[in-house]
């Protein structure tokens, strides 16, 4: 009988200790940059705004050489630094605009540092909006990344030509995606 | 032997069960209202025993829930009670410690929770407020002069105990006729924090609802708070007390079209328009300008120039906030109208639904319809509120039309018709 009681009790250590494991999120973000490494070309998605002005983002797919860079930095730079090749798209990142860096934390915020041209005054909300989506749609197709901070220059801000909160993180919004 | 036998499986499960059903902290925010009453929310997952507990130096908050990942660990706080708040992770529970820069005393703050809503999405929230600033310091000897209250949480789920919120209530059910300085919530009368089962919970949160109504309505002399229920939503367009924000101004022309039109002059035109033509119809307005200046001034940061449009519309307890903008894209050849929401009140999509039906209806120009979006005025903003994109600076066509007369006429009377439908 006492072997019974033991066995119980091990039995509920074991499954009290498993699930404090689950809460603790694996870290594949270091495995992610080892992959990364191995591979010659990336290929990855970055998303463009609908030139219709339907308030929709479209997929881009790009492949680039490996350089050394994350993916996940180097889509944010080709959303950043290249022009949509199809016409349904428009770029609405404002001229000028850097990628200063992306570090992305064990917790899935990826830090995304622009230089000050992206806060740019006087685009309509709808820039406004877009861009934000296009930056977090893009860098949340990657699975480490759950949400996106944008910062100008390494600080946060309040907003990027005053009308999106850009407080706090962004998470993806697929509503705004089209086909 | 059989008994002890179930005994350790009972306890086995127990201490399961508490892994299991853990609710987790999703975030930590601060505000601080016009009575400059600092407010702490806890957001959580499901419902969860708090405890409050205060020295000179720190008040502490103890939540019987673990914090998600993404919970900052410190927040900076502005206000003139403390600095800054502490998301501190203990086993069974999480801590937050708000750093005090001023001594307060049990009565100068209160807790109490708010219930899950299904359709605003807002989680279950603890919450703490602060009085800042007090209205007669340590007149109620009995209770303001204990420097310290200490309330014990006790880690393991208690499975039977007196619930937390039934007391409060209570208490605050005496409180009504009660001197300003006595607590509303009594954190004296806390000494257990039971874990609740949902249905207890439940009512005891909406019993801590209404204690804040009663509290906020019946004694003048405590801070109004702004709670959801506070702005009214029908009876008619007569009365209501509506702010109107002219978006951009000052140092900030917004959008500016190739024919170097400035969307800071046409949104205050229309503005004016509606302002008059509201006040017409027996509405008490507000506006955050009426010239071409910035609202908190031209040097100040991105929060404040936007912060400060959303506090005209709190300061006066308003009823409805809108915000006039004029939209611009890269694409010279988009344009329409779009009316912004974003859903913190059940009233929120209604009125930008009401006032885009107008504007759609009315003009040869393109519906772009209702859209969601996480815009500051409108989020940040207690009571329902919607942003309104009038047509597209950037497509020739319509930065011509929104200079002439007939447009700003014609869309002041519609954005009215829209809010006087929403009054209905």
């Amino acid at each position: 009988m006492k072997k019974i009681i033991l066995l119980v009790l091990l039995l509920c250590a074991v499954i009290i200790g498993g699930c404090g494991e689950d809460k603790k999120q694996p870290n594949s973000v270091n495995e992610g940059a080892k992959q990364e490494q191995v591979v010659q070309k990336q290929s990855f998605i970055v998303y463009r705004a609908a030139a219709d002005g339907s308030e929709k983002l479209l997929p881009e797919k790009f492949t680039v050489a490996a350089n050394g860079k994350g993916i996940a930095e180097n889509a944010l730079i080709a959303l950043v630094s290249t022009k949509p090749q199809d016409a349904r798209m428009d770029d609405v990142i404002p001229i000028g605009t850097k990628v200063l860096s992306l570090r992305i934390d064990d917790k899935g915020t990826a830090y995304a540092d622009f230089s000050k041209e992206l806060a740019k005054k006087g685009q309509g909300s709808y820039g406004e909006m877009m861009l934000c989506y296009a930056i977090t749609n893009t860098l949340t197709e990657f699975p480490q990344i759950k949400r996106v901070q944008i910062l100008i220059e390494g600080q946060k801000v309040t907003t990027i030509s005053g009308h999106m909160d850009v407080e706090d993180p962004l998470e993806r919004n697929d509503s705004l995606l089209g086909k | 032997m059989r008994k002890i036998f179930l005994l350790t499986l009972a306890a086995c499960m127990l201490l399961f069960a508490s892994v299991v059903q853990a609710a987790q902290i999703t975030d930590v925010k601060w505000g601080v209202d016009k009575s400059n009453v600092l407010r702490l929310v806890v957001d959580i997952t499901d419902s969860a025993g708090y405890a409050v507990e205060c020295s000179s130096s720190a008040l502490k908050l103890t939540v019987n829930a673990n914090a998600a990942g993404h919970v900052p660990k410190t927040k900076a706080i502005r206000s003139t009670v403390a600095d800054k708040l502490q998301v501190i992770d203990k086993s069974n529970c999480t801590e937050v410690h708000v750093h005090l820069t001023k001594r307060i005393e049990s009565s100068d703050y209160k807790s109490f929770v708010l219930k899950k809503d299904p359709q605003t999405g807002r989680p279950f929230r603890v919450v703490v407020d602060i009085l800042a600033d007090k209205k007669e310091p340590a007149k109620s000897a009995a209770e303001g002069t204990a420097v310290t209250t200490k309330n014990t949480v006790s880690n393991k789920p208690v499975v039977s105990s007196q619930p937390v919120k039934s007391t409060a209530a209570s208490v605050a059910s005496k409180n009504k006729s009660a001197t300003v300085n006595k607590p509303t919530v009594s954190t004296k009368k806390k000494t257990k924090i039971a874990k609740e089962e949902g249905k207890n919970n439940k009512k005891n949160s909406e019993k801590a609802v209404v204690n804040d109504k009663t509290t906020t309505s019946k004694n003048k002399e405590l801070p109004a708070l702004k709670s959801n229920s506070k702005f009214r939503t029908g009876g008619g367009l007569k009365g209501k007390i509506v702010t109107l924000d002219a978006g951009h101004g000052g140092s900030d022309p917004g959008a500016v079209g190739a024919g170097g039109t400035k969307e800071k002059h046409i949104t205050l035109a229309i503005t004016k328009r509606v302002q008059e033509l509201l006040e017409k119809e027996g509405a008490k307005v507000y506006m955050t300008r009426t010239t071409d200046v910035d609202v908190c001034g031209p040097n100040a940061s991105d929060r404040d120039e936007l912060q400060a449009r959303v506090n005209v519309a709190e300061k006066n307890n308003s009823d409805l906030f809108v915000s006039l903008h004029i939209n611009s894209s890269v694409n010279k050849n988009v344009g329409g109208f779009s009316s912004y929401y974003f859903p913190k009140t059940d009233n929120d999509l209604k009125i930008a639904q009401a006032i885009q039906q107008k504007l759609a209806k009315n003009f040869g120009v393109d519906n772009l319809g209702v859209r969601q979006a996480n815009f500051y005025v409108i989020k940040r903003s207690s009571m329902p509120a919607t942003l309104l994109e009038l047509c597209f600076i950037s497509n020739a066509k319509e930065e011509k039309l929104m200079q002439g007369n007939w447009f700003q006429k014609k869309a002041a009377r519609m954005i009215v018709e829209g809010i006087k439908d929403y009054f209905e």
